[in-house]
């Protein structure tokens, strides 16, 4: 009986352990790279600008001093809005043909779905966005979506042919 | 977190009691046993194991009693039937639990719930030839739960800034299933009490369409693993016409 009540005291203790951390292992940002049609092999790309749309309202990427710097960008994360299930992203980039420069634009439209979450109560709520599909886009050649989860690792989402 | 340190200490102190209590009990009888040439007459073990209900044992959630007074985010009750069939003790749970939190002092928003749950089980007792009917059980439960819940929340969303979301769950239902332990302790007359450790698992919950739900009632916060739960009980015993 001492045994089974040693147990039971230990397992009620372990209880403690059942509040989750405020760690969140999913994020709310869609990674992009570059991969060049010809040589289909992953590139730098020369973004003029990069613009976040959705439900009305125009974010545009700022470009950090590392991203000007190296004067191109390999991947890019780009943040969904959390608020409604559709997203778009437009990139205006630069091009050579021939040896002549010239500015490209395309855009990318991605839906996902959103479920409100409460991580907990000293932690609170949280919008877990998953299982992103991509239904619309104005690219020559079509994007490749290659994950459908947001994470918050280096795990590509999309691959834009450029 | 103190909440939580505080319950657990008076948990391991209830078991303690109980345990000491249990124990001088068994030293009062070996003493006797000692004294006394005459033994007891002894029933027959066949007639012992045989299954059919003895008596039903009606009782109550104290420590539900207690949060419902001294818990500002805590409201409900639950109450217990078990059938004596010997070994085994079929038995029901019924009860009603609302919960209603502030999220990290209201900065995150609110979050409140309420419903009526049930669980079903069968208890099989390890105490077999207790003349007190004292128990020591371990069994299984299966919960099921009908509630509603609602949140405002104040949610973050990075770039595209902040917003008030007012979530409503009105027709959510749960299912789980439970391991449970305890004791029923004899402590006057028709009286026992007791209590019941359990251990919640694999919960599945339909129709929380706006808000994955945060509390089950009768089941706890709801999550992936194992949650705990714990009841101090009071029986009363009601004894039925005896098998012939």
């Amino acid at each position: 009986v001492r045994f089974l009540l040693t147990s039971i005291i230990a397992l009620l203790l372990s209880g403690c352990l059942t509040q989750p951390d405020c760690v969140a292992t999913t994020s709310n940002v869609v990674q992009f790279r570059f991969r060049d049609a010809v040589s289909n092999k992953l590139k730098k790309v020369l973004f003029s600008s990069i613009l976040i749309s959705s439900d009305g309202t125009v974010l545009e990427k700022t470009l950090t001093e590392t991203d000007n710097v190296v004067d191109s960008l390999s991947t890019v994360a780009l943040p969904v809005n959390s608020f409604v299930k559709e997203t778009t992203y437009t990139f205006t980039y630069g091009v050579t043909t021939n040896s002549v420069p010239s500015t490209k634009t395309g855009s990318v439209t991605v839906t996902y779905d959103l479920q409100n979450i409460i991580v907990s109560i000293d932690c609170g709520p949280y919008i877990y966005v998953s299982n992103l599909v991509m239904p619309s886009y104005t690219f020559e050649k079509e994007p490749k979506l290659l994950s459908k989860q947001l994470s918050t690792s280096e795990t590509v989402n999309i691959e834009l042919i450029l | 977190v103190k909440q939580s340190i505080l319950s657990l200490f008076y948990s391991a102190l209830f078991c303690l009691i109980i345990n000491c209590a249990f124990a001088q009990q068994k030293d009062t009888s070996v003493i006797e046993a000692d004294t006394v040439t005459r033994e007891r007459p002894k029933k027959p073990d066949s007639l012992k194991e045989k299954f059919y209900p003895r008596a039903f044992r009606i009782g109550t959630d104290l420590i539900a009693i207690g949060k419902t007074q001294f818990n500002d985010t805590y409201s409900g009750w639950e109450g217990n039937v078990e059938v004596d069939c010997g070994y085994y003790y079929p038995n029901v749970e019924v009860g009603h639990w609302g919960r209603s939190y502030d999220l990290h002092y209201g900065d995150y928003g609110h979050y409140e719930n309420s419903g009526n749950y049930y669980r079903v089980g069968m208890d099989i007792n390890i105490l077999r030839k207790d003349p007190d009917r004292n128990t020591l059980f371990f069994g299984v439960r299966y919960g099921h739960s009908s509630f509603s819940e609602s949140a405002t929340l104040n949610v973050d969303g990075g770039d595209f800034g902040t917003a008030q979301k007012i979530l409503h769950n009105s027709a959510v239902t749960a299912g789980w299933g439970e391991i449970t332990s305890g004791l029923r302790v004899k402590i006057w007359k028709e009286f026992w009490l007791g209590y019941t450790a359990r251990m919640k698992f694999l919960p599945s919950v339909k129709g929380d369409t706006e808000l994955k739900s945060f509390d089950i009632p009768g089941y706890g916060m709801n999550g992936s693993g194992f949650y705990w739960g714990f009841n101090y009980q009071i029986f009363y015993r009601i004894p039925l016409k005896k098998k012939k």
